[in-house]
């Protein structure tokens, strides 16, 4: 299954960079993360709670950053087991800066699923990772936010 | 033989006396037991459908809340006697160790890797998925034509190039096809489907502590093999299970196999001491119960310019799955041995592949290797036709065996013993219209619009089976008839209707023998400790054979009857007639008589009769018939196909069959509009489908298309009536016919509606997508579209990639 899209800070690429690349607002990111704990340099031990559809499971696995490229692209990787089934996907972030006070994130992602989650979330799966995606960035756009105005 | 009598039941559109219980929740099916202390059972099943299994730790799962128990491979192994049996046949390298719980490697999705017992089903699921289990994963292997090639991933280390068996049968085809007029040859593709029994899989296990003995109730359609089985599982002797099947809710065939979770439900119940109970949800059902079907079949046809088949040879591939289930390599036999279906060809030759994948392991379903054989046969039978400028119907006629012909030898296997296949034929096509439909579909193509007929004539084997012939076992089944002392009847039989009826058919049998009402009359089935040893219910032999076994029974109580009557009436026993309900001398005048009631009465009480008469009045019979039963038919279709959105709608669908005397018209209608129904769901809509990592995608009834009512036609029914004498009720079997015929018949009809775009095949199930498409890009459909180009060429040679 692959998804993609992109989402629009407005705030200059520098700060959207710092937000995306903090562990902190990264465990807050992951819907249902209820263990976060590094295991190395952008690298995390993890649990999720995740429904997609009927199917509601916790999912034990690990979080990593890669192919780091200051400002303007990473990537996430992720691979998690339950009980419902296994989950392994990566995404592609790419930054580009739209003037000092927007900032566009591309993502692009992939992602193989198995067990009771391909037979039966198969069909749900995409509207799932796609609103997973979306809430993901919301949330780190409100901490980005939520420091500006600590600051 | 059946006596005709004035209670008149036989014969009548009785109405089914089991539904009533059924349709007002009153039935007794396994789940609906919940003896007290029951505790419940829940596999944790892979996710991967190949990986070896690094390991598993259960340490947090056994502290949960409720747990009483968690099982891995290995902790299950040292309580198990012996692994999950299947029946080889052929040239079986071995079969490989099919154990409850995998212990080294997983080999599809859904095999079991751990098994929790706790007090609640919400605790032993949480349970499950605290346990975790490290898997390596390994490379999968899907398709049959790439896993038999050398460098394929294995399955099993001990099995070479994944094959499980290679079945042979026939005769040499090589100078049929060297001297042949007329040729043609294409490989069909028969998807994989999934059963999918209105009622799941259950399991309820009671281990008693006195006795050391087990008591499981089952979702089963064949308790007593259960039972046998099971013990070899377990490792508890036959004498101390016992295997109790109440009312099931279907089966299809995807209940006779002896599987995972009954081996674990007994294991269990014996270490915590409880009952443990284990429900199948329906998705776990989609990767859990056996899947049916999944063959690849490469058929080559020869015949005279003038239509006469003078040659046919197969090469099937068939999906036994990840492990042989316990009759995966019987399916493809059944197919092999029907292939010439009612022509009379002199030259048959049929090889079967038997193929390990990571898929869900394959066993009988509705038809069971014979729908197979139709649809092959009769979707060559069309090509053939057209060839040669033919009606499909002429060649058909032309060749088919002759009603003087019989008994006849079908050069692969089998001794069909009457048949009349012709009258069948013209009975359909005249109800049908043949002719007219003919004109009407010429008609609708002048206006661009796509009518098609679709035939199939066939033959089916069933009434499993013969006392010899089978190569398994000898096949019989049993029945105990108890007159009791009030004048009632009990009946036992070691069938294990599911839905087939026979606590009607079987009572309207006793009520006339005997004539009494048939209020007075229970059958009563589905527990090893009713009845001696019974084969169950499947391969349309109910009535056959245990219906055969009933008829032994009814006239051994009669015999003793007759005895009691003479003794009564002070006559020789000879000289007793039963007519009407009494007991009669011949010739004597004054109509003395005694009722079958009396006589009832007298059997149990009377004092005078103690030193000469035995006490009681019933009789245990077994029934083995010296041959399977033949039933046949023409199914036809017309369908019309909307060129716009690719949807197939059938116009009008006719089958006349013949399965010999129909003991209740309704019953058997019944039973064919239900086995038609799944026959055009594989045409037109059901189909496992796994990507390509092994998942299953297709896992739930939103994405595995079930027909309901809207899409179906009227069926308009007939038969003729060919009596056997195979057994004592001269009835053949009419569970699987309906499901063996149809599937070509709509897709003989679809391809014939769309044959002016040049339209030859198009794969099943044809799904109004795969239609639009064929429409408007053109007919590039045949039959060795995505497959692999070598393997087409081992087949038909260079010409046909």
């Amino acid at each position: 299954m692959e998804i993609s899209g992109d989402y629009t800070f407005k705030a200059p690429v520098e700060k959207v960079w710092a937000i995306l690349m903090n562990s902190e607002a990264l465990k807050n990111s992951l819907p249902g993360c209820e263990k976060f704990e590094e295991i190395g340099p952008d690298s995390y031990d993890m649990t999720m709670k995740v429904g997609v559809g009927p199917i509601k499971g916790t999912y034990t696995g690990r979080i990593s950053m890669a192919d780091k490229d200051e400002l303007k692209h990473y990537k996430l990787l992720v691979s998690g087991q339950g009980s419902a089934g296994f989950l392994n996907g990566e995404g592609l972030f790419d930054l580009t800066s739209k003037g000092p006070e927007e900032t566009v994130v591309n993502y692009k992602g992939r992602a193989n699923v198995g067990g009771t989650l391909a037979g039966l979330g198969a069909r749900m799966l995409a509207p799932v990772a796609k609103k997973m995606g979306n809430d993901f960035f919301k949330s780190m756009d409100k901490q980005l936010q939520a420091e500006t105005e600590s600051v | 033989m059946l006596t005709a009598n004035p209670t008149g039941y036989v014969g009548s559109r009785i109405k089914r006396r089991e539904d009533p219980r059924l349709v007002t929740g009153n039935g007794n099916f396994t789940d609906d037991l919940t003896p007290v202390g029951t505790v419940y059972l829940h596999m944790l099943r892979s996710p991967y459908a190949h990986a070896k299994i690094g390991s598993i730790n259960t340490a947090a799962a056994k502290a949960m809340p409720g747990v009483l128990a968690v099982f891995t491979g290995e902790d299950l192994k040292k309580d198990l006697a012996g692994p999950i049996p299947g029946v080889p046949y052929g040239t079986v390298q071995t079969v490989p160790a099919y154990y409850p719980i995998a212990t080294d490697k997983v080999r599809f999705v859904g095999n079991i890797v751990a098994a929790v017992v706790a007090e609640t089903r919400g605790q032993a699921r949480d349970a499950a998925e605290a346990i975790e289990v490290q898997y390596d994963v390994l490379p999968v292997v899907l398709d049959m034509e790439k896993a038999v090639k050398d460098g394929s991933p294995l399955l099993h280390d001990e099995i070479a190039n994944n094959i499980c068996t290679e079945i042979e049968l026939g005769n040499d085809v090589t100078e049929a096809f060297n001297t042949a007029e007329v040729t043609v040859e294409h490989r069909f593709v028969n998807q994989r489907l999934v059963p999918n029994a209105l009622e799941n899989r259950v399991a309820l296990a009671e281990f008693h502590q006195g006795d050391e003995s087990v008591t499981l109730t089952v979702t089963s359609q064949n308790p007593h093999i259960l039972r046998t089985l099971l013990s070899g599982e377990i490792g508890i002797a036959e004498h101390k299970i016992r295997v109790v099947a109440p009312d099931v809710g279907g089966g299809f065939g995807s209940k006779i196999a002896t599987y995972a979770e009954e081996v674990i439900a007994c294991i269990a119940s014996r270490k915590v001491k409880k009952p443990v109970k284990w429900t199948e949800t329906r998705s776990e059902s989609f990767v859990a119960t056996i899947h049916g079907r999944d063959n690849i079949d490469y058929i080559r046809m020869s015949a005279t310019k003038d239509g006469k088949i003078t040659g046919l040879d197969i090469t099937a591939y068939a999906n036994m799955g990840a492990y042989m289930s316990l009759l995966g390599p019987t399916v493809p036999v059944l197919c092999g041995v029907i292939v010439p279906g009612p022509y009379a060809i002199p030259n048959v030759h049929f090889k079967a592949i038997c193929v390990y994948t990571n898929t869900t392991p394959t066993d009988a379903y509705r038809g069971a290797g014979r729908p197979e054989a139709t649809y092959m046969l009769e979707r060559t039978m069309n090509m053939m036709a057209e060839k040669l400028g033919m009606d499909p119907m002429e060649l058909r006629r032309k060749n088919f065996i002759q009603p003087d012909q019989f008994p006849y030898f079908n050069i692969v296997a089998l001794n069909y013993d009457s048949g009349n296949y012709e009258a069948a034929m013209d009975k359909a096509l005249e109800i049908f219209g043949y002719n007219e439909m003919r004109k009407t579909q010429e008609e609708a193509r002048k206006n661009g619009k796509y009518i098609g007929i679709g035939q199939s004539t066939y033959v089916e084997v069933c009434g499993l089976g013969p006392g010899s012939g089978m190569t398994i076992s000898r096949g019989y089944d049993c029945a105990v008839v108890r007159a009791e002392l009030t004048g009632k009847v009990t009946v036992f039989t070691g069938v294990a209707p599911h839905g087939q009826g026979q606590e009607t058919t079987f009572a309207q049998i006793v009520a006339d023998e005997f004539n009494v009402p048939i209020e007075d009359v229970t059958i009563k089935h589905g527990d090893t400790e009713m009845t001696p040893y019974g084969m169950g219910t499947y391969g349309s032999r109910g009535t056959a054979v245990g219906g055969g076994a009933l008829m032994l029974a009814i006239g051994s109580v009669k015999d003793k009857a007759k005895k009691i009557a003479a003794f009564q009436m002070e006559a020789n026993e000879e000289d007793i007639v039963f007519e009407g309900g009494k007991f009669s001398v011949k010739g004597a005048s004054g109509g003395k008589s005694i009722s079958f009631q009396e006589v009832c009465l007298k059997a149990y009480i009377d004092p005078k009769m103690a030193p000469v008469i035995e006490p009681g009045l019933e009789a245990t019979r077994y029934f083995e018939p010296g041959n399977f039963v033949y039933p046949f038919g023409t199914h036809l279709a017309a369908v019309e196909v909307d060129a716009e959105t690719g949807n197939v709608k059938i116009l009008k669908y006719v089958c006349v069959d013949d399965c010999g005397k129909q003991l209740n018209p309704m019953i058997v209608e019944g039973q064919i509009h239900g086995g038609l129904t799944q026959g055009i769901a594989q045409a037109l809509y059901e189909e496992a489908v796994y990507d390509d990592n092994g998942q299953l995608v297709s896992g739930t009834l939103m994405d595995y298309a079930l027909p309901t009512a809207a899409e179906l036609p009227h069926y308009t029914l007939d038969h003729t009536v060919t009596p056997t004498t195979v057994n004592p009720l001269g009835v053949k079997g009419i569970g699987e016919a309906g499901t063996i015929a149809s599937t070509p018949v709509i897709v003989n009809a679809v391809v014939d509606a769309l044959k002016p775009l040049g339209v030859k095949d198009i794969q099943m199930p044809l799904r109004p997508e795969k239609v639009w498409k064929i429409i408007h890009n053109g007919a590039s459909a045949n039959g060795s579209a995505g497959a692999d180009a070598s393997v087409v060429e081992q087949h038909f040679g260079e010409d046909n990639k």
